[in-house]
């Protein structure tokens, strides 16, 4: 189910409602959220909700099992079993036939004959998602740092519907003890819930679908045709789109997990204010960077064995980071791009430290070090958007090309500026409008909501395209 | 063996409770305010909400959807808020009466000045000349691309004209979502320098349904506003429903009545573009993997082949066959001109890959080529 339908907003109605009412029944409740969330997911394709119960409970059995034993060594060998397990589905929905192909022509040039079968499998939307949970789960309880919980409680964890698809990457110990435990039926943060809602679904149906419509998609769909000025907007674009698009998509999932009396945590925090490659990280998709960083880049060493170590533990969590976005060479241009951007810049500060540089900090050097991060971050999504590595240089070396500008037209500039000017403003811009929404009384309130989602509609393209992040 | 004790955290809400704010709400005034925003919303929707179920696929969910909407649509009427709403559409830039499926808008496009004056082909919107005999292809002459001097073929003839870098030959690709993915791949297999490609697709679109969106009529604006000398077609994969017209009337699908029908409409929008003559490839439905609509698509295939076949300014590409696999029926992979195997169709069992789209766009480019000839400096990718 897409969040902005009028069948999703039908659904949010009538689960709203029953989850209140079933809300001090919690085991009542956790079946009625369980099977709310199967019908959210079977939605969009019933054929595969099966799946979503088979990795719950590989995960549940599996930390049980993995509880099992107090001696280390047998714990690490059946974390490591489990985990295997975890990552079965996914590679097989995921990544065989990107495999397959791609030892398929190997082996034929080699002029051998190819051992797999080729085959394309049907991708189950959010699987990526789901499975980096189910893994944080097991692991956690493997290093003692959670209980193992009821299937029930772990089957509603995984399958909660407002992450289900595309995130947040919530942890176990941020979200089943407020399953566990009844929801305060009359504190709930309305305010909030409603901003980040109506946010979203004006960052995905009005500035995503406008950019994508107007400049991205006819760039990036013939490049050869384009001149470099529209390729260059084209470019900023796209970073605006990818960013309205997936943050719109967490703010949705965070806002009605509100309205459900639930908390997850940010996404988001406004990306393009980075001043480097690093912050960048930790400012997108902040739940996919820490899961990166506690359950493969510390495992992997993390920073404690060395510059070069170090260096690779980059490189691996950055390609292979690229990778669970998607299963194409794009993805791993991408990834290894931010993780040679990243060695680089560590090394750099390391130089500098070395050399006993002391860093000037000035409002003109961090808004330089801005531009740059800005511009370092738009280049590496030409990767992450173009069908090939070969579309995207044929993009970039369009750059220079004498060409029309017809597609620059001054509300695409003025839109990517806004989506760009929102990023510097100061922390919580819309608090006191914020606060006065939440003075209304429900009537108001809800008037106020239907005016701007009519306002959203009517501004909107028709028909809604998937989240990007579906697909991951 | 080695065992590790170490501190269970327990599972419980570690945040303290928080103090009285005046944001939060109850369940119930939640709930009230879902209510009348949802309420409110769809008696300002309305109208929007109505044609937008229209646009659906004859069934029970468009019947049930527009059942429920008319009386909204009634009240929003009653109490005046459509022509409220109406306005704000309006002042928003969108125009509250238009079809379902919108209307096309071309970009900007400045035509040689020649153009402006009329034509015998170019400026006849109903009954210009026709040509009626084909001509053969023109050789390639290797003719120099940035020439300046217009170099127009003989109106109604079926070769294209030789493009100058003042005077590009003018391509559009219009259809469903499968023309949304050729267009670009055709785009880029043709020199940008020479050619003007407009890709003007729309999704959910055919000729079953000029309630939702009017091909022909489209077509009679591309060819007034455009005046492309190729337009290449690709439609019908959503066709497999009731035809239904701008004033309501519906035929259902499978009767004889249909086909008929549909033929019409077929010949009507190939004789929009080629009275004008604007030539036409007609790009047939590929091979689908959903073998249910194996008999329809090879049924409506038939119609477009035997249209475009009947003039001489159309011709007709299949791409049913060079998409088949070696057992004849539907395969997700084929051989590039490397012979690597390539990726060619999404998931959906409908549409393209990227690598897809460009192997389409070399088809279509082909039979074009084949029937009319594109002159050589024109196109960057023939193979």
């Amino acid at each position: 189910m897409l969040f902005p339908t009028t069948d999703f907003a039908i659904f949010l109605a009538v689960v709203f409602a029953l989850s209140w009412l079933l809300n001090p029944h919690r085991t009542v409740w956790k079946w009625f959220i369980l099977l709310a969330s199967y019908i959210f997911y079977a939605w969009w394709d019933p054929r595969l909700v099966w799946l979503l119960a088979l990795v719950s409970t590989i995960a549940w059995a599996s930390a049980l099992w993995v509880e099992g034993t107090d001696d280390e060594r047998a714990r690490r060998r059946r974390t490591l079993v489990a985990v295997a397990a975890l990552l079965l589905p996914l590679a097989w929905f995921k990544y065989y036939g990107f495999f397959a192909l791609n030892v398929t022509n190997a082996f034929e040039s080699l002029g051998l004959h190819p051992p797999l079968p080729l085959l394309q499998v049907l991708l189950p939307i959010g699987i990526s998602f789901y499975t980096f949970m189910a893994i944080s789960y097991v692991v956690d309880v493997s290093r003692y740092e959670i209980q193992v919980s009821r299937w029930l409680d772990v089957s509603v964890y995984l399958s909660f519907f407002p992450h289900l698809i595309a995130g947040p990457i919530v942890r176990s110990e941020e979200l089943i003890p407020q399953i566990r435990r009844p929801r305060d039926a009359g504190r709930i943060d309305v305010s909030r819930a409603s901003f980040l809602i109506i946010g979203g679904l004006f960052k995905k149906m009005v500035i995503s679908a406008f950019l994508a419509s107007q400049i991205v998609d006819p760039v990036f769909g013939a490049p050869n045709t384009h001149g470099g000025l529209e390729v260059l907007v084209a470019i900023y674009a796209y970073a605006i789109v990818i960013y309205a698009d997936f943050s719109a998509y967490s703010d949705i999932a965070i806002g009605v997990a509100l309205l459900l009396g639930f908390e997850f945590p940010a996404n988001f925090n406004r990306p393009y204010g980075a001043v480097s490659l690093r912050d960048f990280w930790r400012r997108w998709h902040m739940t996919l960077s820490r899961w990166l960083r506690d359950y493969l880049y510390v495992p992997l060493g993390g920073s404690r064995h060395g510059e070069v170590r170090t260096a690779v533990n980059i490189m691996i969590t950055m390609l292979l980071g690229g990778l669970w976005h998607g299963a194409g060479w794009t993805f791993v241009a991408w990834g290894a791009y931010h993780g040679i951007g990243q060695v680089i810049g560590r090394w750099r500060v390391r130089r500098a430290q070395a050399l006993g540089i002391v860093e000037r900090s000035s409002r003109w050097i961090v808004a330089r070090k801005q531009l740059v991060t800005f511009n370092l971050v738009a280049l590496g999504w030409v990767f992450f958007r173009s069908d090939s590595i070969g579309s995207a240089f044929e993009l970039l070396g369009r750059l220079g090309a004498a060409g029309t500008t017809v597609l620059v037209t001054p509300l695409v500039l003025l839109t990517i500026a806004g989506m760009l000017g929102v990023q510097y403003l100061p922390a919580d811009p819309a608090a006191r409008l914020r606060e006065s929404f939440g003075r209304l009384g429900p009537v108001l309130q809800g008037a106020t909501l239907a005016l701007s989602l009519f306002v959203i509609t009517t501004l909107g393209a028709q028909g809604v395209s998937p989240f990007i992040y579906f697909r991951f | 063996m080695q065992t590790m004790e170490r501190p269970i955290v327990v599972l419980e809400d570690a945040r303290p409770p928080e103090p009285s704010d005046p944001r939060r709400a109850s369940a119930r005034d939640v709930f009230v305010a879902i209510v009348v925003c949802l309420s409110l919303w769809a008696l300002l929707a309305a109208p929007l909400l109505q044609r937008s179920a229209e646009a659906g696929p004859v069934g029970a969910r468009r019947s049930a959807a527009l059942v429920l909407l008319r009386p909204l649509v009634a009240i929003s009427n009653g109490l005046f808020l459509t022509r409220a709403t109406g306005s704000i559409e309006r002042a928003l830039g969108r125009d509250p009466d238009q079809a379902p499926g919108g209307e096309l808008a071309l970009p900007p496009f400045a035509l040689p000045p020649d153009e402006f004056e009329p034509n015998p082909t170019h400026a006849a919107p109903t009954g210009g000349p026709h040509p009626a005999e084909t001509s053969p292809p023109p050789a390639h002459e290797g003719s120099e691309g940035n020439s300046e001097a217009p170099a127009e073929e003989p109106p109604g003839t079926a070769a294209l004209r030789t493009p100058t870098r003042s005077n590009k030959l003018r391509v559009a690709v219009i259809g469903d979502s499968l023309s949304q993915g050729l267009g670009p791949a055709i785009e880029r297999s043709l020199n940008p320098s020479l050619v003007r490609v407009l890709s003007l697709g729309r999704q959910s679109t055919g000729l079953s349904r000029e309630d939702y969106f009017n091909w022909q009529a489209g077509m009679r604006q591309i060819v007034e506003e455009f005046r492309p000398d190729l337009v290449f077609v690709m439609l019908g994969s959503n066709d497999a429903q009731a035809q239904i017209s701008r004033d309501g009337s519906s035929i259902p699908v499978g009767s004889a009545q249909w086909i008929e029908g549909y033929r019409e409409r077929a010949a009507n929008l190939l004789r929009e573009a080629t009275r004008a003559g604007t030539h036409v490839v007609w790009v047939g439905i590929p091979i689908v993997e959903e073998r249910q609509r194996w008999d329809f698509y090879r049924r409506v295939n038939d119609i477009y082949r035997d249209t475009a076949s009947a003039d001489p300014l159309g011709t007709y590409v299949d791409t049913w066959t060079p998409f088949e696999g070696r057992d004849g029926g539907y395969t997700t992979f084929v051989r590039n001109e490397h012979g690597d195997l390539v990726e060619v169709r999404a998931s959906d069992g409908v549409h393209f890959t990227p690598s897809g789209y460009m192997f389409l766009g070399r088809l279509a480019i082909r039979a074009a080529d084949q029937a009319f000839g594109i002159p050589d400096k024109a196109v960057t990718s023939r193979s």
